[in-house]
């Protein structure tokens, strides 16, 4: 399998904080990797170093992509409110306009489910709309690695089965690393995850080698884990 | 849809492009009507070119509102979200050249299009007879195309000082705005503590030393637009006389803040550019 991220000893520090700490993570392509870990954990300021938003204080990242093969979707996306769905994914497209017809923003607009306000302007849509039309902004450029900063927080569940389903579509051809809150999506579309605290990471390795009892859900072992490490760090404080 | 037409659309579907071109047609249109009711009441001989002159004091208010603008489109880290659709999309270098030669040319075209219909309604309307001396207006309009130049860098400048737009703006106003009436309260206050009161405003720059510091402030360059509505007669009396002050026919009349808008304009990109880069978002 070859690697398309390598992640070793990413540190981040905010000042006193330690946003991330020694972090190391091997991404395999075309698999789909959960990020897991509570609010605070680090996991946006990841998404944010590996795209060049942010700065690591030091570390290592390697990606066997060119850096316009690269894709980020952000928690709380959002576009000039002044445009409509079809001019904001046109844009989009521009910068890889050599490569990406101008045919394919329809097909991707249908894709994400907003063919019914292609003309509209995303001034007056919704948490969830602008959530999709973010997925659109960022599948028009046929990413190798997609970066999800969880996609599915604002989307009823019925929009998040679809996003889901679009994500399990991208397996094999795309290598999609995905932050979430929510466990269960990550046990249904992920191949591997890594759960983080505190900017460390706790487990990396498949989904299926996590749970080894029975008795216990997927989720109350996240859960375990994280809290179990909660008490440590407070113990040793 | 590029970052051209992103910007063309802001102004065309926001109130800002109607109001901006409203207020640069109200200027022309409010010269030629004070020309036309001056005309009336005085019934001396009005000309085309004092229309003109009327039209550069006029279109002072609708060159802040294109300041304001200006400076809140880039303030492009003010909105997070805008901003990384943005930045992980295209270079900060197309990102900053796309605005400043977009909001440079919007305000020369508009500026250019109310000289033109004052102009012309002018020539309608008053005694035309006069013709505008071409030599003079190229050279007026090149200080007005420095001072476009300059006032562009200082939005550049105050957009990278500050994320917000509301600080932004405000910092480019004030300094547009409030330095010049500062500094124009402090020459009135030195003229008086010198007993110099008498002396007219034309003559502040070789009497006032606080004036002879504030001409080499670069937006001061706007001051020889009134280049652009010389006349022969104007010409052999060697003085443009504007809005009723007389200035003396002189090419360097603003040399000094070109010098220093030359030196500043580069030091601020620079400076915004270091700035921009190095911001986390």
């Amino acid at each position: 399998m070859t690697i398309i991220l390598n992640i070793s000893d990413l540190t981040k520090q905010f000042g006193e904080v330690r946003a991330l700490d020694e972090f190391n993570l091997q991404l395999e392509q075309g698999t789909v990797h959960g990020l897991v870990g509570p609010n605070g954990a680090g996991k946006t300021t990841l998404l944010s170093i590996l795209v060049g938003l942010r700065r690591k204080t030091h570390g290592d990242i390697q990606y066997a992509v060119p850096e316009s093969r690269l894709a980020l979707l952000p928690d709380t996306p959002d576009f000039f409110p002044f445009l409509t769905t079809r001019e904001v994914v046109d844009l989009a497209r521009y910068p890889f306009r050599d490569r990406v017809d101008v045919s394919t923003v329809d097909k991707v607009i249908a894709e994400v489910g907003l063919e019914e306000a292609v003309d509209r302007r995303v001034g007056g849509f919704s948490r969830g709309m602008k959530q999709r039309l973010g997925l659109a902004t960022v599948l028009i450029s046929e990413p190798e690695v997609l970066l999800l900063d969880e996609p599915c927080s604002a989307l009823d569940p019925f929009g998040r089965r679809e996003v889901l389903d679009l994500i399990s579509g991208l397996k094999r051809k795309t290598t999609v690393l995905f932050s979430t809150h929510i466990l269960s999506d990550v046990e249904s579309v992920c191949d591997s995850m890594t759960v983080m605290n505190e900017g460390r990471v706790l487990y990396d390795g498949p989904i299926d080698a996590f749970t080894n009892s029975d008795t216990q859900s997927f989720e109350d072992s996240v859960l375990d884990l994280l809290t179990t490490d909660s008490n440590n760090a407070l113990a040793e404080k | 849809m590029n970052l051209w037409r992103v910007e063309l659309l802001h102004l065309l579907r926001t109130w800002r492009g109607w109001t901006l071109s409203g207020v640069f047609l109200l200027a022309s249109l409010l010269a030629v009507l004070i020309g036309f009711l001056i005309h009336r009441s005085s019934g001396s001989s009005f000309t085309y070119d004092q229309t003109l002159d009327l039209y550069m004091l006029f279109a002072w208010p609708a060159l802040l509102l294109w300041t304001g603008i200006a400076a809140s489109s880039f303030a492009i880290d003010s909105n997070k979200e805008r901003s990384v659709f943005l930045r992980l999309r295209f270079s900060l270098a197309e990102i900053l050249i796309s605005k400043s030669i977009f909001y440079f040319a919007l305000a020369g075209t508009l500026w250019l299009a109310g000289f033109a219909i004052t102009f012309f309604l002018g020539l309608v309307i008053f005694d035309g007879s006069h013709q505008i001396s071409l030599r003079w207006f190229l050279w007026g309009l090149f200080f007005f195309l420095i001072s476009g130049i300059f006032n562009t860098s200082l939005i550049l400048f105050c957009g990278a000082l500050f994320r917000g737009a509301v600080a932004s703006v405000l910092v480019v106003i004030g300094l547009s705005l409030g330095l010049p009436i500062i500094a124009s309260l402090l020459v009135f206050l030195e003229l008086l503590i010198r007993g110099l009161t008498d002396t007219p405003p034309v003559e502040w720059e070789t009497v006032s030393y606080v004036a002879r510091v504030l001409v080499w402030w670069p937006p001061s360059t706007y001051d020889a637009i009134v280049f652009m509505s010389v006349t022969p007669s104007e010409i052999a009396a060697n003085a443009n006389i504007s809005i009723g002050q007389a200035l003396d026919l002189d090419p360097y009349f603003r040399i000094k803040p070109l010098v220093a808008s030359v030196i500043s304009v580069p030091a601020m990109a620079l400076f915004a550019w270091h700035r921009y880069v190095r911001r986390e978002i």
